[in-house]
């Protein structure tokens, strides 16, 4: 595996959470009334005031609606940067799992700790940092675009 | 073949501007919820 399938792989794990963060972001701040994503924006806003409200929710449940929305990413695979491509549609396929283990803390599995400490997946400190005020940091796969995330959405007030 | 072409090309348009309508009118509101 050479530098550039590296660098496509990075760089594909960064531009998931990316996009995934801007849609975060339109969803919490939309009304559940929305005619096409309002069940996303009332499951959300649930989850804002209770936190475990997505337990009630099986693996299966947090992973096909992300999975159908990343599809369009694998007609472009067919083209350059082929892993890049595969690494969005990876990420955004377990995108809402690694949130959920974000609010598991301890009671997430072993290999989903050991991927949050090397920073692969969101930590329960780093989406904590969301619910402090809802208005920053809405990366759910890894935080890594927290930064440029907050820059673009976050809080305009103070 | 070229009719599901033009309905796939609108329904992507109509998509692409619904995803830029509800970006920029999130800027709009607060957090609810």
């Amino acid at each position: 595996m050479g530098w550039a399938v590296v660098g496509q792989i990075v760089t594909g794990w960064f531009v998931i959470d990316l996009i995934t963060g801007v849609y975060h972001f339109v969803i919490d701040h939309r009304k559940p009334s929305d005619p096409v994503i309002g069940g996303q924006v009332a499951d959300f806003q649930e989850h804002h005031e209770n936190p475990r409200s997505m337990e009630k929710c099986g693996l299966l449940a947090r992973v096909w609606l992300p999975t159908v929305m990343a599809l369009p990413a694998l007609a472009f695979a067919r083209y350059g940067l082929p892993w890049f491509w595969w690494t969005v549609f990876a990420g955004a396929l377990v995108s809402q799992q690694a949130h959920y283990w974000a609010h598991r803390g301890p009671l997430a599995p072993w290999y989903a700790r050991a991927l949050q400490q090397l920073g692969v997946l969101i930590s329960p400190d780093a989406h904590g940092r969301h619910h402090g005020d809802f208005e920053r940091s809405y990366g759910v796969l890894n935080g890594w675009s927290h930064g440029a995330l907050d820059l673009l959405l976050g809080r305009r007030t103070t | 073949m070229t009719a599901i072409l033009y309905i796939l090309a609108a329904v992507g348009v109509l998509a692409i501007a619904y995803a830029v309508f509800i970006v920029v009118d999130a800027f709009r509101h607060p957090p609810m919820g």
